[in-house]
């Protein structure tokens, strides 16, 4: 049975060796004492730490007025809002309303209505709304054709709900502003190829 | 006038969910006598998102999203947790270079949450001070986890069979960078918090937890490391290329507040050491095993995979009827075994003193309701 | 109707008598200093708690690793002006089942005393607020006042009608009465080695050089230490912020308080740090002297006495940034236990050292 104020050492801390705190003494009338010093001495090192984090540097990002080198943009891979690709060869979006994304998603927040057989087939509306969607990428990842992307860009807020709803055009719009994306399996062949020359020149 | 003839009441006191420091909202019904708690009674489930049930609606390779949204600070320890049982379920192996990088995705997933554990106990002792500091630690951590996984807090990160993608060139890089400059800012947050006079006398001989109560109330993680039990689930379990590593679990015997917070400060330097080798030992090879099919449809059966949270013992237990979704889905969430020690814990102690054992005990209300 | 006459007359010249013992104004000039006198302090207690809220949150945010205000103004200058007048233009709110009297007066009370407290300060050499403010008893009275500030947090706490507020209230007082006795502890070594409880005369035996302060007395560093600390706590600041520790009771006894009652607290609270700051500069540090001895410059010696004052405060904001919270047991037995004690003992040390 544990007491509460029980008496002793901690157990050492197996990286340094010994216990992160002196013991634990009972109240006599010189560890009282004792107990006033040190514990004077453990404040005053605390108050050190303070003054050396008083002039290191600054975390602070004023975003958006300030600091305008960095661009405030994540790297391409990040779970922003949504692109549809259009295809650089065909001038066509590369969607053929295969259903597969809006299949896996979580929250059910694509819709699409698709028109046409075989090769012609191809969506005419393909809504995806922002504010149901959880941005886990499964839609991207499930696609067999890279069609669907998450761009980097997290400032998507509306002042209406109904805004949030990224219609077709919007999509194909912001799909123009960004690269193509790699298909996560290309990404894995380019960054081996990139660890075997890496390997090599070692 | 005596004392004996004197008519005192009890006065019952609601910490309501909103309250600065109940970490999520956690409404708690303390009976006071004077400034002494006599009772305290936990009611939960304002965060309740039924998201258990939502596991048998959604097909296996959707509900990952899901598993982040438990313990929102340890998500990645939760997609670990998932994607192992159905991996087990499914009988599938997993590459080692995948392997070794979900331990160093779970080891950066505890140091954030041991951080945020710093800055929430900094806060509710009255250093608030230590907050900013543990996050300012905390974002080098985060901006590391957003270059390889595309998001901040809900990664989503771990797929059945393998990851969602590699890590970036420069991820490892960075990774050393922080390993090298973070023990030394660890001392100094020792120095200026464990170390001080103040924060000991708040903290020693507080919420005192026998070794045979913390069994009986089914407390795992540092809660139960730091009454004296040597349980972890990566020793004792041994998955994801944990056996590999080199590491010490973290005891210590007094039971009280203060031997929690030293486990979690140990917790912090071990996985450190971890995350040190495994920046050298990192294999390469493929991240997705082979054979896992499309739609995924394990065969009928069941399964309790558990590690450890920077909580506790983490469970995911599947039954299986061989369609692609659970039959049932249970989530064993640490927080809420250790939450019901709360009770044992407060007796006797002052209304301060709440803040603090809540603190140390360090529940994740996600965990607790989910 | 003779009688009545003559009452009136009897009364009349005892009403003269008092009024020529205590200085009351019956001239037009002296009640124009007097209004100079009231409209000086009123000034300097809103500059200097605008100053010292916008210091907390530059300090407090470089301390922190962050910037603190940045936008409003350069630097952030303005921030505390607009906050200021932001919480005018809020709606006073309250309690319907709280006591409105009670609810106005813990602020205006809270906020007077303070004001007080800066009546006997001596800013500059013979510069008292009124010629007449240099009480031979400066130093009690500046105790007595911050005593009577008590009984503004208490209204506060029980006219919020709010169990923590009241639980915070009630810790505040129970705070506030422990800490003067070493606070009074502490100044008393100071009057036995000056050997006056005049708040200028003390200046005057420490202002011919540096060294004749009496920081840098050993006798004195006890004395020097224990008001610091019970100085701090007199203050109601972390360590010893039990009455508003935000946490526990969110926001303490002002919780309910909106709008200008808010900022009257706050300005109270401020105001009474830099009155502590400017006691700790005239007690110890040579109040209105220059380092090099006495002050020559007009307002010179009025900026010396703020620059130590200020120090004080500063560093008081450097110890609210670093540590944590006493509870408030722990908070009673080290004023009880080891405060007290050590208070006694450095007046032991004083008269030991004075004979």
């Amino acid at each position: 049975m544990l007491e509460a104020r029980a008496r002793g050492e901690y157990l050492p801390s197996p990286t340094t060796g010994k216990p992160d705190l002196p013991p634990r003494q009972a109240p006599t009338a010189f560890t009282f004492l004792w107990a006033i010093v040190e514990g004077a001495w453990t404040l005053a090192v605390g108050h050190w730490v303070t003054f050396k984090n008083f002039w290191r540097r600054k975390v602070t990002e004023q975003y958006p007025y300030r600091n305008p080198e960095r661009n405030w943009k994540p790297r391409p891979g990040y779970r922003g809002d949504f692109a549809l690709i259009t295809d650089r060869k065909t001038g066509r979006l590369r969607c053929t309303a295969c259903m597969q994304c809006a299949n896996i998603c979580p929250a059910g927040c694509i819709w699409i209505v698709a028109e046409g057989r075989g090769k012609d087939r191809h969506p005419v509306q393909f809504s995806i709304d922002a504010g149901l969607c959880m941005y886990c990428w499964l839609c991207v990842e499930t696609c067999p054709f890279g069609a669907i992307t998450m761009t980097p860009d997290y400032e998507t807020a509306t002042f209406k709900p109904e805004h949030l709803i990224r219609d077709i055009e919007y999509l194909r719009t912001r799909g123009l502003e960004y690269h193509e994306p790699l298909k996560p399996i290309e990404a894995k062949a380019q960054h081996q190829e990139g660890q075997a020359e890496a390997g090599d020149a070692r | 006038m005596s004392l004996a003839g004197l008519r005192t009441e009890q006065l019952a006191i609601n910490m309501g969910p909103q309250h600065p420091s109940t970490h999520g909202v956690l409404r708690l019904i303390l009976t006071l006598d004077g400034e002494t708690v006599v009772d305290c009674d936990p009611v939960i489930g304002y965060l309740h998102s039924s998201l258990e049930k939502i596991g048998e609606r959604k097909t296996y390779k959707q509900f990952t999203t899901y598993t982040d949204r438990f313990d929102y600070l340890n998500a990645l320890g939760n997609n670990l947790v998932y994607v192992q049982a159905v991996e087990r379920l499914l009988g599938v192996q997993v590459p080692p270079r995948c392997q070794h990088i979900r331990v160093i995705m779970a080891e950066l997933n505890r140091i954030a949450s041991h951080l945020v554990y710093f800055a929430a106990l900094g806060v509710d002792v009255g250093a608030t001070t230590v907050f900013l500091y543990a996050f300012r630690e905390r974002e080098a951590i985060v901006n590391l986890l957003e270059h390889a996984t595309g998001q901040r807090l809900l990664y989503n990160y771990l797929r059945i069979g393998g990851l969602r993608n590699d890590l970036p060139p420069d991820f490892l890089d960075g990774l050393r960078e922080f390993l090298s400059y973070f023990p030394a800012r660890l001392e100094e947050y020792n120095n200026l918090l464990t170390r001080n006079r103040i924060f000991r006398a708040r903290m020693e001989g507080l919420g005192v937890l026998p070794p045979d109560k913390a069994i009986e109330y089914g407390c795992t993680g540092p809660v139960l490391r730091g009454s004296g039990v040597a349980w972890d689930i990566r020793k004792i379990e041994g998955y994801a290329a944990y056996p590999e590593y080199d590491f010490d679990v973290p005891v210590q015997p007094y039971g009280d507040a203060m031997s929690r917070h030293l486990v979690r400060v140990e917790e912090l330097r071990q996985s450190v050491a971890i995350l040190r080798q495994a920046v050298e030992k990192l294999p390469s090879g493929p991240i997705r095993a082979e054979g896992v099919p499309r739609v995924i449809k394990p065969p009928p059966g069941e399964v309790f995979e558990r590690v450890e949270s920077p909580r506790g013992e983490l469970g995911c237990y599947i039954v299986s009827d061989g369609t692609e979704r659970p039959m049932r889905l249970r989530w064993r969430a640490p927080s809420f075994y250790n939450l019901q020690a709360l009770r044992e814990m407060v007796r006797g102690h002052l209304v301060a003193d709440v803040v603090a054992i809540l603190a140390s005990i360090d529940i994740v209300l996600g965990d607790v309701d989910r | 109707m003779s009688a009545l006459a003559r009452w009136f007359g009897y009364l009349r010249s005892q009403a003269d008598a008092l009024a020529e013992r205590w200085h009351v104004p019956l001239l037009v000039n002296d009640f124009l200093a007097w209004l100079a006198a009231g409209i000086f302090l009123l000034a300097l207690i809103t500059v200097v708690s605008l100053a010292a809220i916008y210091l907390e949150r530059k300090i407090s945010g470089y301390i922190q690793s962050r910037l603190g205000p940045v936008r409003a103004g350069p630097v952030g200058l303005f921030q505390t002006v607009l906050d200021a007048l932001k919480l005018l233009q809020k709606e006073d709110i309250v309690p319907a089942a709280a006591d409105w009297r009670l609810h106005l007066l813990g602020p205006v009370l809270f906020l007077v005393t303070t004001l007080m407290m800066f009546a006997v300060v001596p800013w500059d050499r013979g510069v008292n607020v009124a010629r007449w403010l240099d009480l031979e008893i400066g130093l009690l009275y500046v105790v007595a006042v911050s005593g009577i500030g008590v009984i503004g947090i208490v209204a506060g706490g029980w006219g919020s009608n709010n169990k923590w507020s009241l639980l915070g209230a009630l810790r505040g007082a129970a705070q506030l009465i422990s800490y003067e006795i070493p606070f009074l502890l502490a100044a008393l070594c100071v009057v036995l080695q000056a050997g006056t409880l005049s708040l200028s005369s003390i200046v005057e035996q420490q202002q011919a050089f540096v060294t004749e302060w009496f920081l840098w007395r050993p006798a004195l560093w006890l004395a020097v230490a224990i008001f610091i600390i019970a100085g701090v706590a007199e203050v109601n600041r972390v360590p010893f912020d039990i009455p508003e520790a935000e946490s526990e009771l969110v926001a303490g006894f002002h919780t309910e308080y909106t709008g200008m009652k808010f900022a009257l607290f706050f300005l109270g609270e401020y105001g009474h740090l830099y009155v502590v700051g400017l006691l700790f500069a005239v007690l110890f540090a040579g109040g209105w002297a220059s380092p090099l001895g006495g002050s020559s410059l007009p307002f010179e010696g009025f900026v010396w006495l703020n620059v130590k004052a200020w120090a004080f405060v500063i560093a008081a904001m450097w110890i609210r940034w670093t540590l944590p919270r006493l509870r408030v047991d722990q908070l009673m037995e080290f004023a009880w236990k080891i405060l007290i004690p050590a208070g006694f003992l450095a007046v032991l040390i004083v008269s030991l050292a004075l004979m």
